[in-house]
C-alpha cells in the first residue's frame, strides 16, 4: 500500500563532490541539482574506512559497518570456495532498508543498487546491479539473466531499456569529446571505455523513469556509478593539466569530467519531474573524488588502489515537505541514510546499527523509536533463499572490476587467485576496525595476515599494522615492523619518511623528525602533507614563528584541509593572537563538524577574546563529540561555567573551588624545596602518595616523599587514579605527562635557579661554585615550557610558591596554600617543619 | 552546450538524460533511419 505523503526517493551518485559541482552549479550547468539545495538542505557526506564503494552502499541501505553487513570488498569466494565472483546480495548478512520495508507492507523499487544481484523477493521491484552490464561484442547475446531483476514479469517490460554500448554515436560522444575524431583507437580506448560508461548509465535511467511512471511506490532507491566510472577513466585529464599527462590527450578529454556531471543532472532533472512535492528526495554521494594536484597518475598495486583517489567526502542534498529549506546541515555519515530514511517512514531504528537520525534535516523531527535488532525479528522480509544466490558466477562484471582498477586480474592459478582475495578481504575487515578505532581487533587481523607466505605479499598488511602501532601509540612496535617492511621484498614503493617522522614524533623526537623530513626527495617536499607535518612538529617546539610558515604553505596549497586550518587555529592560540584562532577553528568546523579538537581550540579562543558564552557552546560540542573520552573539553567547560558565576572583575582570579578527585602536585626543578613543601603538607593533614622508596640522607634529611610510578609516568600514568585526593611530587619536566583527565592543583616551588644548580652540584658531589651555564639556560627553558603547558591545561591551576617566602613566612604561605586548595591545612603543625639554619647551610 | 534549452528533446543526449519514453522513441527513429539509408 503506497503512502503518499511518506514517499522517498534516494538516488546514490558514486563519487560525486562538491569540489566539481559548485563550479557547475554558478555557470548553471547543473539546474536540477541546484533546485534541490535551493528547496532543502545540503552538507557534506563523510564517508568510511575503506571507501571502497560495494561495502559503503550496503552501509547506506542497511546502517550498518561492513564487519556487521558482510559485504567486505569487491569480490567474494564463490559458495564452494573454488572460485571468485564480483560481490552479490549473498555476501550480506543483515536487512537492508528494502527487506524492513517489505516486513511493513510498504513497497520499494530499487535500481541498480550496488550490490542487489540476485534480487531479492520484495514486495516492490528490484532491477540488480547486473540489469545494465551487457556483452561488449554486440554480435554475443546479453540476456536478462535469472535473479537479474524481481519480479521475473518485469524482465519483458524492462529488457528492451537496455543501452548497448555500440548505440553510443556521434551525437553522444562530441558534447564529451569533441575531438573524439583524433582518438588513435588502436592505443587508446578511451572511446570505448565511454560507450560502455554512458550506455550502462543510460539503461539504469531509463530502468529508474519506467519505474517511477508505471508503478506505485514508497520508497525507491536508484544507484549510478556514472561519475566514479568517468572519474576512474579520464579524472587525470580534468584541468588543471598536469604535466604528466600527454597535452594532445589532455585536450581530448579535459571536458568528459564537467560532462559526467552535467549529464547526470540532465537526467536528474526528468527524474524530478517524475515525483510529486509530497515526495521526500534525498541525494548523496558515497566518498568525492580526488581532482586536484593529489590525482594519482600511477596507480600503486595495492588493493583496491584507486580507492585511494577517493576523497573523504562526498555529497548529500535533500529536500521534501519535512525537510528544513536552504540550510546547509553538518556531521552526516551515510551509516546515517538508513536510519535517518527509517526515522522518515516513523519505524523503529535497530539499535544494533551504527548510524544515527540525522534529526538536524527534519523541520519538525520526532524522537525516534528504537528496537534490538531487525534481524532478531521472525515473518517475511523478501529475502532469498540462500541456495538460490549461489548459482551465478559473472565474467563481464569481474572483467570491469579489472578494468576500473578495482582488482587485479586474478592469478591464473585457481587456489593463488582465492588465497589472495581471502587476504584482501581480511585487510579490508581489518581497515574497517580501525576506523571504528577498534585497533585490537584490527591488530589481530594484520598480525595474522603478515605470517602469510610467498606468493602473498605481506607489505600491505605490515604498513596497515605501522598505521594501528601509531594510532595506538606503540611507536617501538612501529619501528619493529617498519624495519620488517623495509626489508620486504614488494613491488609497492612505500613513504617511510612520513612513516619514520611520525614514530620520532610520537617519542617526542622532533627535532630528529624535522631533519629526517628535511631530507625527503624534492617532490615530497612540495605536498601540502609535508608543510603541515614540518608545521606541527615546530608547534610541538613551540617554535610557532617556523610552524606558521610552514602551515601557510600546506594552506595555500589545500585550503579545505580542516585539520590544518586547526592547527592553525591552534598556532594563533599559542601566538595570542585569539582572533586569527577563533577564524580558523570556525574554517575547520565548516569543513567537517564533527572535529572535538576543532571546537575545543575554538572554545579557547573565543573564552580569551571574552566571549563565555559562546565559549561555553564551544566546549560543550567538543566534549559532546567525544563522550565520556574528552575530558579536558568538559573541565574547560565548567571553569567557564564557574566563571561566569563569578561577578565580571572576579573571572580572571584563581578559581580556588575544591573540586572532587582534585589531585595536588608539588612541583618544581629537583632542589627547590619540593620536599619541604611535600612534608609541610604532610604535617599538615593531606593525603600524602609516596612509597617511601627512597631514603632520606644528607640532602633531605627528612625525607624525599616521592613516588616511584612518578618516575615512569611517560609510559604509564594509570597510577593517577590513585592520586586522587592526594598530593603528589612530580618534578617539572614530567608534568606534560600528566593524564588531563582530572584536575590538578599544582603547587610549583621557585626558587633563584643559581641557588637550585648550586644545591644541585652540592647534592651530587660536584663543587658549588663550578658554573654549568647550559643547565641553568636549560632550566629557565623548562619553566618557560611549565607556563605554556600550564596556559594550554583548563584542569590545571598553578600557583608558584618562593621557597625563601615559605621559609620566611611559612604560616602566611600556607593560608595561601589553604585558599588555593580549597582543603584546610593545619599550618600550626606544617609550618613546624620549617628549619631555617637548614636553607642557610644549603645556600 | 548541457542545459535543456540547448539540447532540447529532440537533441540525442537530450533524448537520453529523457529516459525510457525517450529512449524507445529514439531507438525506433534510428532503426527507420538505418533501414531508409540501406
Amino acid at each position: 500500500m503506497s503512502n503518499n505523503k511518506k514517499k522517498l526517493l534516494l538516488i546514490g551518485w558514486d563519487a560525486a563532490d562538491w569540489k566539481l559541482i559548485w563550479p557547475l552549479i554558478a555557470k548553471g550547468q547543473m539546474p536540477a541539482l541546484k533546485s534541490v539545495i535551493e528547496d532543502g538542505v545540503y552538507g557534506n557526506m563523510s564517508t568510511m574506512n575503506p571507501p571502497f564503494s560495494p561495502m559503503l552502499w550496503t552501509s547506506v541501505a542497511t546502517g550498518k559497518t561492513p564487519d556487521k553487513h558482510g559485504v567486505q570488498g569487491f569480490i567474494e569466494l564463490m559458495p564452494d570456495m573454488q572460485g571468485l565472483r564480483p560481490v552479490t546480495t549473498n555476501s550480506r548478512t543483515t536487512r537492508a532498508l528494502w527487506n524492513i520495508f517489505h516486513n511493513q507492507g510498504l513497497k520499494s523499487n530499487v535500481v541498480g543498487w550496488w550490490p542487489s544481484f540476485p534480487a531479492e523477493p520484495i514486495n516492490g521491484i528490484i532491477v540488480s546491479d547486473k540489469f545494465q552490464k551487457v556483452n561488449k561484442d554486440p554480435k554475443k547475446p546479453s540476456p536478462i539473466i535469472d535473479g537479474c531483476i524481481h519480479p521475473k514479469s518485469m524482465v519483458a517490460e524492462l529488457k528492451n531499456l537496455r543501452m548497448f554500448p555500440h548505440e553510443i554515436t556521434s551525437e553522444h560522444v562530441l558534447p564529451f569529446i569533441p575531438l573524439a575524431a583524433k582518438v588513435n583507437q588502436e592505443k587508446d580506448n578511451g572511446l570505448t571505455a565511454f560507450a560502455k560508461m554512458m550506455s550502462q548509465t543510460v539503461s539504469l535511467h531509463n530502468a529508474s523513469t519506467y519505474l517511477q511512471r508505471t508503478t506505485e511506490w514508497d520508497f525507491m532507491a536508484i544507484y549510478h556509478d556514472y561519475i566514479d566510472h568517468f572519474c576512474h577513466a579520464f579524472m587525470k585529464f580534468h584541468p588543471p593539466h598536469l604535466s604528466a599527462v600527454p597535452k594532445d590527450l589532455y585536450e581530448i578529454y579535459k571536458d568528459c569530467i564537467n560532462g559526467a556531471y552535467r549529464f547526470q543532472d540532465m537526467m536528474l532533472g526528468r527524474t524530478l519531474e517524475l515525483i510529486d512535492d509530497d515526495t521526500t528526495v534525498i541525494i548523496m554521494s558515497d566518498h568525492g573524488y580526488e581532482s586536484g594536484i593529489n590525482r594519482i597518475l600511477k596507480m600503486p598495486k595495492l588493493n583496491a588502489a584507486p580507492a585511494l583517489e577517493h576523497r573523504q567526502f562526498g555529497i548529500f542534498v535533500a529536500k521534501g515537505p519535512n525537510i528544513k529549506k536552504s540550510e546547509k546541515v553538518f556531521g552526516l555519515g551515510l551509516i546515517d541514510i538508513a536510519p535517518t530514511i527509517l526515522h522518515h517512514f516513523g519505524l523503529p531504528i535497530g539499535k544494533d546499527m551504527d548510524g544515527k537520525v540525522a534529526l538536524d534535516i527534519f523541520e519538525n523531527p520526532n524522537e525516534p523509536k528504537y528496537i534490538k535488532s531487525w534481524d532478531d525479528l521472525d515473518g517475511d522480509f523478501g529475502e532469498l533463499e540462500k541456495e538460490m544466490v549461489d548459482r551465478y558466477s559473472d565474467y563481464e562484471a569481474m572483467e570491469q572490476l579489472i578494468e576500473l582498477g578495482y582488482i587485479d586480474r586474478p592469478d591464473e592459478k585457481k587456489e593463488v587467485a582465492i588465497k589472495k582475495t581471502k587476504c584482501d578481504l581480511k585487510q579490508n575487515l581489518a581497515s574497517v576496525f580501525s576506523g571504528k578505532k577498534d585497533f585490537e581487533k584490527a591488530k589481530d587481523i594484520l598480525l595474522e595476515l603478515i605470517t602469510e607466505k610467498e606468493p602473498i605479499d605481506i607489505a600491505p598488511y605490515l604498513s596497515d599494522l605501522i598505521s594501528v602501532c601509531l594510532s595506538t601509540k606503540a611507536y617501538d612496535a612501529a619501528e619493529k615492523y617498519l624495519e620488517q617492511l623495509k626489508n620486504q621484498k614488494t613491488t609497492i614503493n612505500f613513504n617511510f619518511y612520513f612513516i619514520e617522522t611520525e614514530i620520532l614524533t610520537g617519542k617526542g623526537q622532533y627535532n630528529e623528525a624535522i631533519k629526517l623530513l628535511e631530507t625527503a626527495t624534492p617532490t615530497r617536499r612540495t605536498s601540502a602533507e609535508y608543510f603541515f607535518r614540518l608545521g606541527n612538529l615546530y608547534a610541538m617546539l613551540a617554535n610557532y614563528e617556523l610552524a606558521k610558515e610552514h602551515l601557510e604553505k600546506a594552506i595555500a596549497i589545500e585550503p579545505d584541509k580542516a585539520k590544518y586550518q586547526r592547527l592553525m587555529a591552534e598556532i594563533y592560540y599559542q601566538t595570542k593572537d585569539y582572533k586569527e584562532s577563533a577564524e580558523h577553528a570556525l574554517t575547520a568546523i565548516e569543513l567537517v563538524k564533527y572535529f572535538p579538537n576543532a571546537h575545543y581550540t575554538l572554545g579557547k579562543a573565543l573564552e580569551k577574546l571574552g566571549d563565555l558564552a559562546n565559549a561555553q557552546i564551544a566546549f560543550e560540542t567538543a566534549a559532546a563529540l567525544k563522550p565520556k573520552t574528552f575530558k579536558v573539553a568538559e573541565i574547560a567547560k565548567e571553569n567557564i561555567i564557574n566563571k561566569l558565576s563569578k561577578p565580571e572583575n572576579e573571572r580572571d582570579t584563581v578559581n580556588n573551588y575544591y573540586y572532587k578527585n582534585q589531585i595536588i602536585i608539588v612541583s618544581g626543578l629537583p632542589r627547590s624545596g619540593t620536599s619541604l613543601m611535600m612534608q609541610m603538607l604532610d604535617k599538615g593533614g593531606l593525603n600524602i602518595l609516596t612509597d617511601g622508596k627512597r631514603k632520606a640522607n644528607d640532602s633531605n634529611p627528612k625525607g624525599f616523599y616521592e613516588y616511584e610510578p612518578v618516575m615512569s609516568i611517560h609510559k604509564d600514568n594509570s597510577w593517577l587514579e590513585k592520586a586522587q585526593e592526594h598530593v603528589v611530587k612530580v618534578v617539572a619536566p614530567l608534568l606534560k605527562h600528566l593524564d588531563t583527565q582530572y584536575r590538578y592543583k599544582v603547587i610549583f616551588m621557585t626558587r633563584d635557579v643559581n641557588e637550585v644548580v648550586a644545591s644541585q652540584q652540592k647534592m651530587i658531589g660536584k663543587d658549588p661554585k663550578s658554573y654549568p651555564i647550559h643547565l641553568v639556560t636549560n632550566y629557565e627553558n623548562l619553566i618557560k615550557s611549565t607556563d605554556t603547558w600550564h596556559h594550554n591545561q583548563p584542569g590545571v591551576e598553578l600557583i608558584k610558591i618562593n621557597y625563601g617566602e615559605v621559609l620566611e613566612s611559612p604560616t602566611e604561605t600556607l593560608g595561601i596554600l589553604e585558599d588555593f586548595i580549597g582543603i584546610p591545612i593545619n599550618k600550626l603543625e606544617a609550618a613546624k617543619c620549617v628549619d631555617k639554619a637548614l636553607y642557610r647551610n644549603k645556600s | 552546450m548541457f542545459t535543456k534549452e540547448n539540447y532540447p528533446i529532440s537533441s540525442s543526449l537530450g533524448l537520453l538524460a529523457y529516459g525510457d519514453i525517450a529512449f524507445k522513441f529514439w531507438r525506433k527513429v534510428k532503426k527507420e533511419t538505418q533501414e531508409n539509408e540501406q
